[in-house]
């Protein structure tokens, strides 16, 4: 770690070595109490506006006599007894000088002295506060988290007003230090827990970190996993709810991205509109969602088994259509299916990743050449066509759960055509093993408090009254042999 | 070690599959089936009970208690082989299928390598169906039920000798479930009492007798719809396809106890 040295001359030199050559650097030599100094500072991070205006008010307010003052002095003088806004903490070396730069700081050099004076200035450019695009909802916040983690820090502080909320900040062991933040409420978050998080982060050796997911393999280490047992989200009331709830909260720097761990598989179907519509609606919208789910992910398998394994299982009338459709095909049934299912991913990330001004065009070209002409042509089939059509919109009904659904979606079709009704039922086994194995930190992803050990609990596959539910509070933590509720005093209440 | 033991619904799935695939001893009547059924639910429940004290005392390593448990070792085995016979024979002449036999390694090998608390979830759901399948096969019998038959059936003891199933769950009970379950366990003979004579109520209801289990299945109707035998089939498929980890698990746990390794101490813990 190189030490700041007395002469800012070396002090200068060292930073134009690093510096020198980029646009944005930017150094000024002035002199404050007839001793001599330098400002520096990246320019577009830190205001020059904001700095001269600082400045000159603190000098202004505070004049001395003109006399020659040392380095040290001048240092001293204006840390502990002016009124000039610097940082309490003063700058000891050139690594502490390079994070205080980046983060968009103002940086005083003196003369003769071996620390430096930051001044909180910065004037970062960022994306302003927005509804998030990825989740939508009709009632409560609109505000959605920026890319700016100390921006993203304080929404949270906003909605947990009370000293419970810890936000811990640390730069991450990459080339880039990125900042992240580690965030959980002191009195409802287990212990041990967060400091296993915070060890494992710290730890964690990422390439680069550009969005908190790039977490996770240090996080779930070494594990083939179907399902997550991590959830994200952008919507600070969201976060400040799981919060509540005792989970913790992972934010880096330049994603507006929380990830929030643990996570139960229940949470996939339930959302924050919930909460704000009557007890009756909400449940039949989760009702609605685990349903779609499950057509999402076993509607395609179960048409290939029976219109090709079980066909008797199919009503007569159905089952003529199918067959006369199928007839004008030239590809078997399984092979159809898994045509259609893999073309319409191509569309979606096709549609997903194109510019915005083209996303018409393909809709059109997708919509007309690969679904009209395809049946016009003889080459797929309108049931197969349906069926696919179906499962790709169901799945959008649960978002968090689009790899997942993809994923097995496209086994269960496999196995189901492959093997018939046998491969589906290993496949309906598999799905089964997987969800129940997945869990991070001792909590199961298929916690016994939902589905399907108590799928009519006060807040599981449907729910009760919200005042009803408010009167006990949900903790993530809960112990083999505790009581599944507790009533703590922490101000958030329910799941969303 | 709870996390390390089947839970009692896993254990009682076991079960149910055996017992909904082993089928009805030939012409037997009702009455008789219903007082000679208790009897056997009876007297296994009193084997249970005293295997599960067998289990709890001491000397767990001296040559009768290891020959004890050897000879379950065998049971176990031909139940599983049992199973597997039974679901290939569903598959092949209901499905016309001879997948399981490739997906045979896959069981065997997630029946041996995944540890027994895996398995209690997919129980708790496999339970859920079976319970939706029995009300789906209900709805479709309802209106073929011809409850008179009920009281017209004579007490004639049939030909064949009188078998009560034994199943190797019975008398494993203290190593598969945590100990606090251990006197409801005890009574899972009732179980499986019970789901022979639902079937036999049902076979009586609809037939009067003299029928295949499986008529029943075939009997059923509703609507447009007018074969759902497969369905129920399938969930009973799936059903064996547990109960063959079920029983890979159980036999690791009981090889375990016979020669103690790493994973048998751990089963100890």
């Amino acid at each position: 770690m190189q030490q700041l040295s007395r002469e800012l001359a070396e002090n200068l030199a060292a930073l134009d070595a690093l510096f020198g050559a980029s646009a944005d650097y930017y150094s000024k030599s002035i002199t404050i109490y007839h001793c001599r100094g330098n400002i520096v500072l990246f320019d577009g991070m830190a205001s020059l506006e904001s700095l001269w205006q600082l400045l000159l008010e603190g000098a202004s307010r505070h004049t001395l006599p003109p006399e020659q003052h040392t380095g040290p002095q001048v240092f001293r003088l204006i840390l502990q007894d002016s009124v000039f806004p610097a940082e309490s903490q003063p700058v000891e070396d050139m690594e502490d000088l390079i994070r205080r730069l980046t983060a968009g700081m103002a940086v005083l050099l003196l003369d003769g002295c071996p620390q430096g004076i930051a001044f909180s200035v910065q004037g970062l450019k960022f994306r302003s506060v927005e509804e998030p695009e990825g989740e939508g909802n009709l009632r409560g916040s609109r505000e959605g988290f920026a890319d700016l983690l100390r921006i993203n820090l304080s929404l949270l502080r906003r909605l947990i007003r009370n000293g419970d909320l810890v936000q811990e900040v640390a730069q991450a062991d990459t080339p880039a230090k990125t900042e992240y933040g580690v965030c959980y409420c002191r009195s409802v978050a287990d212990p041990a827990m967060v400091q296993r998080v915070k060890r494992l982060l710290a730890t964690a050796k990422p390439e680069m970190l550009l969005d908190s997911s790039y977490f996770m393999p240090w996080l779930l280490p070494g594990r083939w996993r179907l399902f997550s047992p991590v959830s994200y989200t952008q919507r600070p009331a969201v976060a400040a709810a799981k919060l509540c709830e005792g989970r913790i909260l992972i934010l880096v720097n330049g994603s507006p991205s929380a990830l929030v761990l643990p996570a139960l598989f229940c949470e996939n179907f339930e959302c924050l509109d919930d909460y704000a519509s009557t007890a009756v609606f909400s449940s039949f919208l989760r009702l609605l969602k685990y349903a779609a789910f499950y057509l999402t992910v076993f509607l395609p398998g179960v048409f290939v088994c029976l219109a090709v394994y079980l066909p008797e299982l199919i009503p007569p009338q159905l089952l003529y259509k199918i067959e006369a459709a199928e007839k004008a095909t030239p590809l078997p049934l399984f092979a159809e299916m898994l045509l259609v299912m893999l073309l319409l991913e191509v569309i979606r990330e096709a549609g997903l990743r194109m510019p915005q001004s083209l996303g018409h065009s393909v809709s059109l070209v997708a919509a007309l050449i690969l679904g009209d002409a395809a049946i016009a042509t003889g080459l797929m089939s309108t049931p197969v066509i349906f069926v696919a059509s179906i499962t790709s919109i169901a799945v959008f009904v649960t978002p968090a759960l689009y790899e997942s659904a993809t994923l097995l979606r496209l086994g269960v079709v496999l196995a189901a055509g492959l093997a018939g009704p046998p491969g589906l039922a290993a496949a309906f086994f598999a799905l089964l093993l997987a969800l129940s194995g997945t869990g991070i930190m001792g909590v199961p992803y298929l916690t016994p408090h939902p589905f399907p050990q108590s799928p009519l609990s006060e807040d599981g596959v449907i729910r009760r009254n919200y005042r009803r539910l408010s009167r006990r509070h949900f903790v993530i933590w809960q112990k083999e042999g505790e009581p599944k509720w507790n009533r703590t005093a922490s101000p958030c209440r329910r799941r969303r | 070690m709870e996390q390390d033991r089947f839970s009692m619904q896993a254990a009682a799935l076991s079960i149910f599959t055996a017992v909904a695939a082993e089928g009805l001893p030939d012409g037997i009547p009702l009455r008789l089936f219903l007082l000679k059924g208790l009897c056997g639910a009876v007297l296994l429940t009193a084997l249970s009970a005293f295997s599960v004290t067998l289990w709890q005392g001491g000397q767990q390593n001296a040559f009768p208690a290891v020959a004890a448990k050897t000879a379950l070792l065998f049971l176990l085995l031909a139940e599983w082989c049992t199973t597997f016979a039974r679901a290939q024979q569903v598959c092949r002449r209901e499905f016309d299928s001879m997948a399981l036999v490739g997906l045979l390694p896959l069981l065997l090998w997630a029946g041996w390598k995944l540890p027994p608390a895996r398995w209690n979830s997919p129980a708790r759901v496999l339970w859920w169906f079976v319970v939706l399948g029995f009300l789906v096969l209900f709805a479709g019998l309802a209106g073929q039920m011809q409850w008179y038959r009920l009281w017209d059936m004579e007490l004639q003891a049939p030909a064949e000798p009188w078998q009560v199933p034994l199943y190797g769950e019975y008398l494993l009970l203290p190593l598969l479930c945590p100990g606090a379950k251990l006197r409801r366990g005890v009574f899972l003979p009732f179980l499986g009492f019970g789901v022979q004579l639902a079937l036999a109520v049902g076979m009586t209801l609809v037939f009067g007798g003299g029928y295949p289990e499986q008529e029943l299945l075939r009997a059923w109707s509703a609507g447009v719809f007018s074969r759902m035998d497969a369905l129920i089939l399938w969930v009973w498929l799936t059903c064996a396809m547990f109960r063959m980890c079920f029983l890979c698990g159980c036999i690791r746990l009981l090889a375990g106890r016979i020669l103690p390794t790493p994973s048998g101490s751990e089963v100890e813990s």
